[in-house]
This record gives structure tokens, C-alpha cells and sequence, in this order.
């Protein structure tokens, strides 16, 4: 068969794309992720509030639980009465690290704008790193509180999921600070600061969406 | 972080031989055994039965994903940068494919017109599983009650048929359009994220695997919009169908946003958003619509998943879960996907049209913005598949306004494409046969569509086989000819080679009187009153049937005998010179295949003269951009 691309005349090394353009690329991509991240999180909420709104068969939060009809689980087993409302505070902790996470990643890409030293910034990334784990440790905290299970009816699976979609988003994100400190730490980006500027977006989105969630399911509940 | 550089490396991130040895082979290699490593694990850790034989499929399926792309290389970019890593000299070398030969498509690479033809490879593979599926669909249907299948299995063709028809689709979109004809269009010497376009397709391979695999193990009877609470119900199948439907959309999304980035950032010099073709507007378009709306896809995708593996409730309905949420969020996607799918063969179809009646295309500015309506209009409209399940009356009407809003920009764009061609000096070659058998099937699966948009009808009809035939004259009368006839159109620029035309002729007719015969006579089935999905059915739709699978014969024939003559001209075409068409647009400027940076420097466009307001075109193309930055605008702003 003929060869599908011509033969290798050309510098491999030279795509023609300046450091100026590459920056636009990684910027305008990671904005379109959070574009798509942001439809996903709307449907998310969306899925929320559909569950809550239609209220199929009086089971959101089994608020039609009575002792004469007792709520039962997937497999069966009575529950004792109407699913109770997960607590507010461990989910008011996870606010306070997004926002605390989101303000760390900002201060971190000032600093590297405004010519800080690569340990330094490398030491900020790390402290976003921390609080991200620790953050992504209190929706583990949330979630082994829980007094009902994932399958108690669609109230308890939509804040399972919600608390899922949490810890997904901080997950991810503490990889990529880890990663980022660790460019920061070897010599790899504080120069043009790209990438730097690139996770700050991420950051600050994934803790308002964490935010957004949180606060749908606790005052949405 | 996404581009080659020639900076120095802080940190190797492997050994050269390693990289070296990763391809599609040590893909299979690792993906298998780590597969079977999980497979054997999990049976250990969850008990089979209920969520368990789910949980043991869905740890096997991710262990072959991750296992798979690490053999082949597809972790390589996000590890390197995790690791703090830049790839060297050697690695982009490696990576581009520089002296590896064939074996390049066959390895992760970088090339955008080697990821292309990969794509195309993937795509090719998907629609032969899907034709086959359709062969087996019509076959079953020859006879009213016919044991050829059974309903089971029938139900399981008729999920793996449409999965892998619409996916493969999209992927022939994706990838000899968007990642390799694009940039070509564009004036690029690369995409703009060739690394990130490179692990997309491999992240689709493995996919497909999933998604294929689906017959081996048990099948899953729920249709190619995979409805709840079906889809909660079936077998294990399922579960890796909802995986290979996940991976589609990281697929999905990368390619979309690889596409807006390469159209914003890296058009040549002097190529304003006015002057760009309608092809990059099209691509343009249909990937910033996937980019906004496969969301819905992965959303209902992890509830599916969540609820089969994790035991939670979304869709049960006993428990509070609703299989009508299912249907929205699907719907969110879905109906912009049809759009995503029709705008790159509409844009390409037109360039067609130009080129064959040597005149510019009729009003490009305005079908512009007919792809922008389209796409406007599609994230409104998944109404119209909501009227059976209970949707407000009082929405009927909204959902009938956008509904038959579609045809206002959809039929200015079938005008241009006319007004394109009316009394040009036409040269009949084979890639314009396929623009007037777009233009006659757009009309027929069209205005079906907009009989289908009627409330009153849509009620009627909805579950019955008019839908099939409106269904399937848009995808493959119209999307699948309108992409076929982009291939033939571009298949020069592809291979070196021109198109043997003589034996795409006869595919061409076969075709064109397979999609009729096939598709009216399923409209006439559906007009008897025949439902769709059924393996068996009453006798009064016999006749229909019989006629309908006869077409599907020869439909399938001609894309055999069409695939049949692409191969050949591959190996023995005549070479193609650089502007076998005589076309204006800036792939036709460069060798015929392209080298591996495409153009010797960034091309420049000379400007349009503002007294005769005759467009300089690309007669200064390959003017250092140095020497011509100061005669030549700059580009312009927001695309």
C-alpha cells in the first residue's frame, strides 16, 4: 500500500508553533474542559433536583415512610422510617477546604506572575496539594457518617453520587498539584508559568463545583 | 506540555528501548494480561451474582483499558508531566514517527494525517461489525417469523448494529476529517495537540475492544440509546457497553477540543474567520457542539454503571428512580450528536460542489451560519423524542416549533449546495455523484423528519419502523454518503494515489438504489403500521420486508465493492499530483501525500484587494512568514 504521508523530509522538531501560540492552546484547552466539566457538574445538579422534584413513588428521602408502610432497602429489609438528612458539618468542612484550595491555587499563580522564586511557588502548590488530600479526606469522613446506605432509595443515591462526584474532582486535582509541584521542584515550568496558570483554572473550578454540589445537597436537600 | 520542544531534559522519563518496544502488540500483551490478572482478582474479592458478576466484568474491562493503552503508550504524556519530565529530541522523533514506515500507524504517534488514517482504520473496522450486524438485522427479517436469529440474539445485533454504525461514524468524522484534513486546510504544520489526539484514538481502541467484545459475553438487548431501565436490567454485557460508551465520550471530547484549539490558534497567516473554508467551519462547529453536550452521555453512562455496580437506585423505579431521567440526559446528548454528525458532511459536501463546479461556494457566509442555527437548535429540540413518556402536552407546542425550525437552516444549506452547483461548469467525477445523492436523500430523510416532528403524528409513529427508515436515510443516505463522498474526494491527498473511479462507479450505483430500495420500503412497512425493534412480525409486512432486505444486499454490495476499489487504488492507483481537482483551498498546495510538517513554513494567504475585492488566495504560499508579516494582516479576532 502507498505510504499515507509523504516521506520525512521535514525537521520532526519543527511543528512551526510558537511558545506564544502553545501558551493559547493550553489555556484555551483547559477552558474547554472546564466548559465540559461544567455541563457535566449542571447535570449532575440537574439529576439532583429532577429525582427531588418528581418524587417517584413518595421515596425522595422516603418522607412517605410511616410505621403502618415501612421504607425498605433494595434488598428488602425494613428501614426504621423515613431516611434521615445527612449531616451539614462535615460537608460545611469540605466548602471551607474548596474555597481554602481555590484561594491557595490562586495565590500560587500570582506569585509565579509576579517573578517569586521556583521554591517558593513550588512550596504554595505543595500547601494546595495538602489541602486538596485533606479536603478529599473529609468527603471521606461525610461518606463513612452516612446513616443510610447508597441504596436507600433515590435521596441516598443522589448524595452518595454527589458525595462520588466530590471526591472524583478532588482526587484528580491533588494528582495534578502533586504534579505541578513536582515540574515546579525539577525546573519544569515556573519560567513561561503555563502550566502553573492551567491547574489554577482547574483548581478554582473544581472547588466552586465542589462547593456547588456540596451546598445542593445539604441546603437543596 | 502537549507540543514537542527541544529544551533540555531534567529527567528522562524511560528508557528509549521501553518506548520503543510500546505499540499495538505490547498493547494487546499487557491489556490481556492484566485483564486476566483483574478478572481472576475480582472473582476472588466480589461475590458472583447480583453486583458482583457486574463488578467482576467492570474491573476486567478497566484493567484491559489501562493495561491496553499502557502497552501502547497512551500514558506516556500525562505521566511524563506528572513526573516533571519534557521529551527530548529523541522522543519527538520517536513519537512523530520519523523512519518508522508502516509500522507508525501501528504505534502511538503524533503525525495528525497517521492518527487520521488510524482513525479511519478503527472506523472501518466498527462499520463492518455494524454491516455485518445490518446484514444479520435483515436477514432475520426476510420471513415474518424466521428462526434465523431469534429474538434474543436479534435484540443483541440490533444494539451492537446501531452502537457501532453511529460510533463509526463519528470516528470517520474525527479522523480523516478533523485530525487529518483539517490542519491541512488550515495552513497548520500540526495539530494543536498532538499528543493529546494521538492517546484519543488509542483511548477509542481500547474502547471499541469493550464495546465489541459485547457479543462474547452474553450480548445486552437495549438499543443503541441503551434506555433505562433496560439498560439496568441486562446482562453483564452491559457493563462493558457503558465502559466503551465512557471511553467514547474521552474520545469525543479530546478530539473536540483539539479541533477548536487547532481552528483558533494555528490558521495560517492572513486566513480571518471570513476567509476560513466552510469544511474548518463545519469541524469547527460540530466539535465545540460535542465538547458542550457529551456530557449528557458520560452523566447517564456513570448512573448506568453506578446502579449496576454499586447498587444504587437512579433508574428503579420502586426505589425513586425514574427511567424518564435517563431519557432526558440522554436526549441532551443526543440530539446534538445527529447535528455533530450531519455539519462536517453538509460543510464537506459543499466543498465538493465547489470544486466540481469551479465556482465558490453559493453564499458560504450564510451557510455558516445555518451550522450555527443547526447547532443552536439541536441543544433545544430533544423534545420531540420525549413525547411518549408522559412529556407536558403543554410542551408539544414548543417541541413542534423547534422541530420544524431545523428545516429553515437546514434547507438554506441544501440551496447553497444547489446554488453552488447551478450552472457551474460542471466535471462530473465521483465525488459529485455523491453530492447529488446527498441532495436527494436529505430531502427524503428531511422532510420524513419533519413529519415525525408533528405531535400528533410523532405519537402514532414513534415506535414504528417510519422512524427506522427517517433514522437511517439522515445517517447513512446522508451523513454516511456525504463522508463517503469526502473520502473519495480527498483520497488523493490520503494515499498519493487517484481513485480508481470506474469501480466506485458501480459501488456509487449500488449504493445510491440499495439506500432506496432498503428505505422507501421500510417506510412503506412503517406506513402498514409495522414496529420497530421486532425480530417477528405479522405477515402483512412481508412483502415490505422482502423488498427492504433485497436493497440491504445491495446496499451492502456497494460498499463492499466501494471499499474494494479504495484498497485497490491504494496499492495500484494512478499517482495523484498535488491539485488533482484543480481546487483552490490549501491542502491541494502540498504534495499529494504531504510531507510530515505539511508545508515547507507557515503558509500566507495574500490579501483580498480592497478595489476589485478579488481574493489573493494562496498564490504566496510558502512565503516565509518573516518576509511576508508586513504586507499580510493579521489574523483576525474571536473566531
Amino acid at each position: 500500500m502507498a505510504l499515507l504521508t509523504g516521506p520525512d523530509r521535514a525537521d520532526p522538531l519543527d511543528d512551526g508553533v510558537t511558545p506564544e501560540r502553545r501558551r493559547q492552546i493550553t489555556l484555551l484547552s483547559v477552558w474547554l474542559l472546564v466548559a465540559f466539566d461544567g455541563v457535566l457538574t449542571a447535570l449532575t445538579v440537574g439529576t439532583w433536583f429532577y429525582l427531588r422534584a418528581a418524587d417517584v413513588q413518595g421515596m425522595w428521602r422516603g418522607l412517605h415512610c410511616s410505621p403502618a408502610r415501612p421504607c425498605t432497602t433494595a434488598g428488602g429489609s425494613p428501614l426504621p422510617g423515613p431516611v434521615p438528612t445527612a449531616g451539614l458539618s462535615h460537608l460545611a468542612g469540605v466548602v471551607v477546604g474548596a474555597v481554602l484550595l481555590g484561594s491557595l491555587a490562586w495565590w500560587s499563580e500570582r506569585s509565579a506572575r509576579s517573578g517569586a522564586s521556583a521554591p517558593v511557588v513550588a512550596r504554595r502548590a505543595a500547601a494546595a496539594t495538602v489541602v486538596a488530600v485533606g479536603t478529599l479526606g473529609l468527603v471521606g469522613v461525610a461518606y463513612s457518617g452516612l446513616v443510610f446506605n447508597r441504596f436507600d432509595g433515590a435521596y441516598a443515591t443522589a448524595y452518595w453520587y454527589v458525595l462520588v462526584s466530590c471526591a472524583l474532582h478532588l482526587g484528580v486535582i491533588a494528582v495534578v498539584l502533586a504534579g505541578l509541584t513536582n515540574r515546579i521542584r525539577v525546573g519544569g515550568d515556573v519560567p513561561d508559568g503555563t502550566s502553573v496558570r492551567a491547574v489554577r483554572i482547574l483548581v478554582v473550578w473544581t472547588s466552586v463545583a465542589v462547593t456547588i454540589l456540596c451546598l445542593v445537597a445539604s441546603v437543596g436537600g | 506540555m502537549t507540543g514537542p520542544t527541544t529544551s533540555s531534559v531534567p529527567r528522562p522519563f524511560r528508557s528509549r528501548t521501553l518506548r520503543e518496544r510500546q505499540g499495538v502488540a505490547a498493547g494487546l500483551v499487557v491489556g490481556v494480561l492484566t485483564a486476566a490478572v483483574a478478572w481472576a482478582a475480582s472473582h476472588v474479592l466480589f461475590e458472583v451474582g447480583n453486583w458482583g458478576t457486574d463488578r467482576v466484568t467492570a474491573v476486567t474491562m478497566v484493567a484491559w483499558f489501562v493495561g491496553f493503552n499502557a502497552g501502547v503508550g497512551t500514558w506516556n504524556p500525562p505521566l511524563e508531566w506528572l513526573l516533571g519530565s519534557t521529551p527530548g529530541p529523541d522522543v519527538v522523533t520517536l513519537e512523530v514517527g520519523v523512519g518508522r514506515g508502516r509500522y507508525r500507524y501501528l504505534r502511538f504517534c503524533t503525525d495528525h494525517k497517521v492518527v487520521g488514517m488510524q482513525y479511519l482504520g478503527l472506523a472501518v473496522v466498527l462499520l463492518g461489525v455494524g454491516g455485518v450486524g445490518a446484514v444479520l438485522i435483515r436477514t432475520q427479517l426476510l420471513s415474518p417469523h424466521s428462526t434465523f436469529l431469534g429474538p434474543t440474539a436479534y435484540g443483541d445485533v440490533v444494539t451492537l448494529h446501531g452502537l457501532c454504525m453511529v460510533i463509526g461514524v463519528l470516528l470517520l468524522l474525527i479522523g480523516p476529517f478533523a485530525s487529518y484534513v483539517l490542519p491541512l486546510i488550515l495552513g497548520a504544520r500540526t495539530v494543536a495537540l498532538p499528543r493529546l489526539n494521538a492517546m484519543g484514538v488509542w483511548i477509542m481502541a481500547s474502547a471499541a475492544a469493550c464495546l465489541v467484545s459485547t457479543v462474547v459475553i452474553g450480548g445486552a438487548d437495549v438499543g443503541w440509546t441503551t434506555y433505562a431501565p433496560l439498560a439496568d436490567q441486562a446482562s453483564p454485557a452491559m457493563t462493558a457497553l457503558a465502559l466503551a460508551l465512557v471511553g467514547l465520550v474521552a474520545c469525543v471530547v479530546i478530539s473536540g477540543i483539539n479541533t477548536v484549539a487547532t481552528v483558533v490558534t494555528l490558521r495560517a497567516r492572513g486566513m480571518s474567520a471570513r476567509r476560513m473554508p466552510v469544511m474548518a467551519w463545519g469541524a469547527f462547529i460540530a466539535a465545540g457542539l460535542a465538547v458542550a453536550t457529551m456530557a449528557g452521555l458520560l452523566l447517564v453512562m456513570t448512573l448506568v454503571l453506578a446502579d449496576r455496580t454499586m447498587g444504587t437506585t437512579f433508574f428503579v423505579a420502586p426505589q425513586g428512580g425514574s427511567g424518564e431521567l435517563y431519557e432526558i440526559a440522554f436526549w441532551t446528548m443526543g440530539q446534538p450528536l445527529l447535528y455533530v454528525l450531519l455539519i462536517p458532511p453538509m460543510a464537506a459536501v459543499l466543498e465538493m460542489a465547489g470544486s466540481f463546479a469551479r465556482r465558490p461556494v453559493f453564499n458560504a457566509r450564510l451557510v455558516v451560519w445555518c451550522f450555527v442555527a443547526i447547532a443552536g437548535i439541536s441543544l433545544l429540540t430533544l423534545g420531540h423524542h420525549l413525547y411518549t413518556t408522559g412529556l407536558s402536552p403543554a410542551l408539544s407546542g414548543s417541541s413542534l416549533v423547534l422541530t420544524e425550525l431545523f428545516a429553515l437552516p437546514v434547507g438554506v444549506v441544501v440551496l447553497c449546495v444547489l446554488g453552488t452547483v447551478w450552472r457551474g461548469s460542471i466535471w462530473a467525477r465521483l465525488p459529485l455523484y455523491f453530492v447529488y445523492l446527498f441532495l436527494w436523500d436529505i430531502v427524503i430523510g428531511g422532510l420524513s423528519g419533519a413529519l415525525l416532528g408533528i405531535p400528533t403524528a410523532d405519537r402514532d409513529l414513534h415506535g414504528g419502523m417510519v422512524v427506522t427508515a427517517h433514522l437511517h436515510y439522515m445517517m447513512v443516505g446522508v451523513v454516511l454518503v456525504g463522508a463517503a463522498g469526502g473520502l473519495v474526494y480527498w483520497f488523493p491527498k490520503f494515499t498519493g494515489r487517484m481513485f480508481e473511479e470506474r469501480t466506485g462507479r458501480v459501488g456509487f450505483w449500488l449504493i445510491a438504489v440499495g439506500i432506496q430500495v432498503t428505505f422507501l420500503a421500510q417506510f412503506w412497512a412503517g406506513a402498514q403500521g409495522m414496529p420497530r425493534r421486532v425480530a417477528w412480525y405479522e405477515p402483512a409486512f412481508r412483502t415490505a420486508n422482502q423488498v427492504s432486505t433485497v436493497g440491504a444486499y445491495v446496499l451492502t454490495l456497494g460498499w463492499v465493492v466501494l471499499l474494494w476499489a479504495g484498497v485497490w487504488s491504494a496499492r495500484h492507483g494512478r499517482p495523484a499530483p498535488a491539485d488533482p481537482w484543480r481546487a483552490e483551498s490549501l491542502e491541494w498546495r502540498v504534495p499529494s501525500p504531504p510531507p510530515l510538517r505539511n508545508f515547507p513554513v507557515g503558509p500566507v494567504l495574500a490579501p483580498v484587494d480592497e478595489d476589485t475585492g478579488v481574493d489573493g488566495g494562496t498564490s504566496r504560499l510558502g512565503v516565509p512568514e518573516s518576509a511576508a508579516a508586513a504586507t499580510a494582516p493579521e489574523r483576525g479576532g474571536p473566531v
